[in-house]
């Protein structure tokens, strides 16, 4: 053990099983954390608690909400006609920012990925196609521009063109092979303003 | 060492918040695993190129006991819109490089796998709706450079030349590589084969690759000849071999 205590060693551990996060940084996030008073820790702890206890799916799109439905399912402001069709909730955060979306959403989880063995059973397809109930006239597939995202796009686009609703994709300003939650918002601005036909 | 070569994209995962790790398939050195590193972001160097089903042109820096490589560039060769644009395509196209990745083992050179694989690919990209076919002729060709070949117009026992009837069926022996003929053999063991599913098999097996595209194949027949390489390779390969794209090439599930 390199460290004096049990406690210390676990919460690094805790911290570099995070995304981005190295061993040397989970360290000085433990380090830091030990310096603060008992109260600031006690409600980091909480608040993590809180996340994971009042977080839940939306029933309708599966994003992320305290309520079900979400307050953009509920919104009856924003177009009910158009579904922009994301993987993962990071992307309705990425689109969101640019405000030049005002229609709705549904979360995949995921994406069509042949050679690991995922199928349409193991992302949320099923859900969209059983939303699709004569409301959405278009759906805008937003979705990664790698081999998984190209898979799901060209799925979704053969379940979806018989039931007559028109579907279109983001363009290719987000560059192939990337991931989109890095790409900026004027970036994603283009993308989907320049959507074209799949 | 730097190593400048040519490398078709078998695999892609990612790897932790930018990279992806790749199994390239190489002329000189087979089956190669590199790091892609910040190929995720959108200004990496690496573009589309380092896409499963790529052909490419790629530069590593390659240490011997190494099991993962650094991929320093990377560069198309042979763009494949087609098979980037459709569904059909781009399964029948994954299921490929599978067949590649799960058959042959890092380190093992392979030139003629390597052409088999780029030819396969840059066909099907020209390929119209019968994209199944293609994964048929590449499978029957895999088998024969990887050393498990298949001769289905001889009988296993007798040699004696086969032209498969529709009715009934036929036994396949697995480790001949052979079917066995009805009339002659007395042997009534083995994987059991349509006529149907033989015939077809025979004549994809005769069949040059510009021609492939003419040759529909059934979604049941589809079913039976998948399983039956599921089988074959699994009996050569010792070990259970399934087909992890299947599910998508053969649309088997429910919505
Ligand atoms: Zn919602």
């Amino acid at each position: 053990m390199i460290y004096t205590s049990d406690s210390i060693e676990a919460t690094v551990e805790m911290f570099s099983a995070l995304p981005t996060i190295g061993r040397k940084t989970a360290q000085r996030l433990t380090f830091f954390l030990l310096r603060q008073p008992d109260e600031v820790v006690h409600k980091f702890a909480k608040t993590l608690i809180d996340l994971k206890n009042n977080v839940k799916y939306c029933s309708i799109c599966f994003n992320f909400t305290e309520s079900d439905p979400c307050p953009i399912c509920a919104s009856t402001k924003r177009d009910e006609t158009i579904l922009c069709v994301v993987e993962e909730p990071n992307d309705v955060f990425a689109i969101e920012k640019t405000n030049e979306f005002n229609g709705k959403y549904h979360i995949l989880h995921g994406a069509l990925n042949p050679l690991d063995g995922i199928g349409p059973e193991e992302i949320k397809i099923r859900e969209l196609i059983q939303r699709l109930d004569g409301t959405v006239k278009e759906i805008i597939l937003a979705l990664n521009p790698n081999v998984e995202g190209e898979v799901t796009t060209q799925y979704i686009a053969k379940m979806v063109r018989p039931l007559g609703i028109s579907v279109t994709r983001i363009a290719r300003g987000v560059p192939i092979g990337t991931d989109l939650e890095f790409a900026d918002d004027a970036t994603i601005s283009r993308a989907l303003q320049g959507r074209g036909t799949v | 060492m730097i190593i400048t070569s040519e490398a078709i994209v078998l695999h892609s995962r990612k790897y932790s918040d930018s990279s992806n790790i790749l199994t390239l398939y190489t002329p000189d050195r087979g089956k190669v695993s590199v790091i892609a590193k910040g190929s995720r972001k959108p200004k990496s160097k690496f573009g589309a190129a380092v896409m499963p089903l790529g052909i490419i042109s790629v530069t590593y820096y390659f240490k011997p006991g190494r099991d993962l490589q650094t991929l320093s560039n990377a560069e198309t060769v042979v763009p494949l819109r087609v098979i980037g644009e459709s569904f059909e395509h781009l399964t029948t196209g994954l299921a490929i490089a599978e067949s590649v990745n799960s058959t042959t083992h890092p380190d093992e050179q392979n030139a003629e796998l390597y052409d088999l694989l780029k030819q396969s690919l840059v066909a099907l990209n020209t390929a119209g709706q019968n994209t199944y076919a293609y994964f048929v002729w590449f499978t029957l060709r895999l088998a024969e450079v990887t050393g498990f070949m298949i001769d289905l117009h001889h009988c296993a026992e007798t040699q004696l030349p086969i032209v498969a009837e529709p009715t009934p069926e036929y036994y396949f022996s697995f480790a001949d590589g052979s079917p066995y003929s009805q009339s002659d053999s007395t042997v009534q063991s083995g994987y059991r084969l349509t006529g149907v599913a033989l015939a077809l098999l025979q004549t994809i097996a005769q069949t040059g690759l510009d021609d492939v595209r003419n040759i529909p194949v059934s979604e049941q027949l589809r079913n039976e000849i998948h399983h039956f390489f599921t089988n074959y390779f699994s009996f050569h390969l010792e070990r259970r071999f399934v087909y992890r794209t299947q599910k998508m090439v053969l649309g088997n599930f429910e919505l």
